[in-house]
């Protein structure tokens, strides 16, 4: 197979033409003639391929806010439990809390008002968002099979509590393949405040090939967008002439050795890789660099304002993504969950939720009703699916220690807008009593008879 | 190291550490194979893949470095296929 291995050698033969030779004759040329085919196949694991049917959404993009955005204080308006604010909650004694005793009933911090000609319910704290409630589906059904944060951002993301399955940017990508090519089909837009509880995980391929994995941008606005994109700078002045020369001679030794072992795939998907960096490398500074983007424009998604503009910017990462081909695009709005002195750095409010929603909820409002305005006026929003989610919901109750804290449970929900919108604008209620902790303690309630004939009990 | 990602590529390419070893790696081939340019590939094909280079191989790659230096080719040698997947 290659004279020249064995030159100089002491073994005359390598394994693979061992094997080759073993179990050569017809046999070894039907395989060889299978491999050829399969590698063939497999030689651009990202080329775009047809769905079963045809679709109305051609992108995604989901904005997930890590730690509990409240459904009780955004959009699941529960006016029974406002109107048992301050009476004892009783969730029937079979309730057990994860780090407080259960203190009386707590409706929604900010008043609701009815938007748009739906005459959706939609609290103060998104008057924004309350703008586009006519684009709006919102799904009340969903629910998480785990109380801790990692687990719960593997739930919602991989639809498993534990790590090791694809993402759904990732299934997306091995579905249908890039539209793009000089950019990753899954592209992830952290907050630049850090990474999600769980971490890169959240985005990763699990079992299929790491090629359908997320590929992070750095979102801070004034740094690179990847890291490593080029040489650092004490090297990059004696590696600059030979790049382009230095790729060609790459491309030569790994297509040669390719050749020499057909049949795996991944050889060919780094040599694919390589390339797709060096196109990454103009590409990049190009989507991230929103200079060339009018004053209107910069102005609609906030990015001057000191609290808005980094998740305003990152929103219009979003569509400048979309509207170069890449297919799923993430948002995170919010970091890892951490205690803060200050503000936490996500939805997460356990210890002021009127503090935290209060500093969080007019990020999200801005930024999501800038995009999906944007979207909306290029004519994107009908072929774009923009979904938001989070953890969990919270408890409908305060802490009992102190007076006015409310801690959040647990489970993940969220809207979604545009592209091939099919549900119902509600597609399920909560009851007044929703959100337990555990997939096991919602059955538990929902053997309950409701306490609000008006709404239905949510799905165990 | 076996993911097939462009980020992977470019890290491997570009980031300090990999680029501090391309360059141990060249002062090792120097100091073993001498001045001799083609002494040098010869010797750092064997160094990274464990075979001699091939003719072909070896007179790319001596194109290559007469323009943009031992420690470039290096570089490169590390990021090659056959570097990376153990056979």
């Amino acid at each position: 197979m290659n004279p020249s291995r064995c030159l100089g050698h002491q073994r005359s033969v390598n394994r693979r033409d061992f094997l080759w030779q073993l179990g050569g004759g017809l046999g070894g040329v039907a395989l060889t003639a299978m491999m050829a085919e399969a590698n063939a196949a497999a030689k651009n694991p990202l080329a775009p391929k047809p769905p079963h049917f045809a679709p109305k959404a051609k992108a995604v993009i989901q904005i997930f806010c890590p730690g509990g955005l409240s459904h009780i204080d955004s959009w699941d308006y529960k006016p029974e439990l406002a109107r048992r604010n301050g009476q004892p909650f009783d969730a029937g004694g079979k309730l057990q809390f994860f780090a407080s005793k259960p203190g009386s009933c707590q409706g929604s911090y900010w008043p609701f008002q009815q938007h748009g000609q739906c005459g959706r319910w939609i609290s103060d704290l998104f008057p924004q968002l309350a703008t586009c409630v006519d684009d709006i589906a919102f799904i009340h059904s969903m629910q998480s099979k785990s109380a801790l944060h990692g687990p719960a951002m593997f739930m919602a993301n991989t639809g498993f509590i534990l790590p090791g399955f694809p993402s759904m940017g990732a299934w997306v990508t091995y579905g249908l393949g890039s539209e793009s090519d000089n950019l990753p089909a899954f592209v992830v837009l952290p907050d630049p405040r850090g990474l999600p509880p769980g971490g890169v995980i959240n985005w990763g391929a699990g079992f299929l090939p790491a090629v359908y994995q997320g590929t992070p941008l750095n979102t801070d606005a004034g740094a690179a967008p990847i890291a490593d994109l080029f040489p650092p700078k004490s090297f990059a002045d004696a590696l600059a002439s030979g790049e382009k020369e230095g790729r060609e001679l790459l491309r030569e030794l790994n297509t040669q050795h390719a050749a020499e072992h057909p049949g795996n795939s991944e050889l060919e998907a780094r040599i694919s890789a390589y390339e797709l960096a060096a196109r990454l490398q103009l590409s990049a500074p190009e989507v991230t660099d929103v200079r060339g983007e009018t004053e209107s424009m910069q102005k609609l998604y906030g990015l001057e304002h000191e609290d808005r503009g980094p998740f305003g910017r990152q929103c219009l990462l979003a569509r400048r993504l979309v509207e170069r081909g890449v297919r799923f695009v993430q948002i995170y709005c919010g970091a890892e969950n951490t205690t803060a002195k200050k503000i936490r750095p996500n939805w997460d409010s356990h210890e002021d939720l009127v503090r935290d929603h209060g500093y969080w909820g007019p990020i999200l409002d801005h930024g999501a009703a800038a995009l999906l305005q944007d979207l909306r006026q290029r004519g994107l929003l009908d072929s774009t699916l923009v979904i938001c989610t989070t953890e969990f919901g919270r408890q409908p109750r305060r802490r009992a220690r102190r007076g006015g804290i409310t801690i959040p449970v647990h489970s993940p929900r969220g809207w979604r807008v545009g592209g091939s919108r099919a549900v119902s604008p509600t597609a399920r209620r909560t009851s007044w009593v929703s959100r337990p902790r555990s997939i096991r303690r919602i059955a538990t309630i929902c053997t309950r008879p409701r306490c609000n004939s008006s709404v239905s009990t949510t799905r165990s | 190291m076996t993911t097939t990602t462009a980020l992977q590529a470019l890290a491997l390419l570009n980031n300090e550490f990999m680029l501090k070893q391309a360059a141990h790696f060249s002062e090792r081939v120097e100091r073993e194979a001498g001045t001799d340019p083609p002494a040098q590939i010869r010797r750092a094909f064997e160094l990274a893949f464990l075979r001699p280079g091939t003719d072909t191989e070896i007179s790319s790659a001596e194109k290559f470095c007469t323009g943009h230096g031992l420690a470039a080719l290096c570089r490169l040698l590390l990021n090659a296929n056959e570097f990376v997947y153990i056979d």
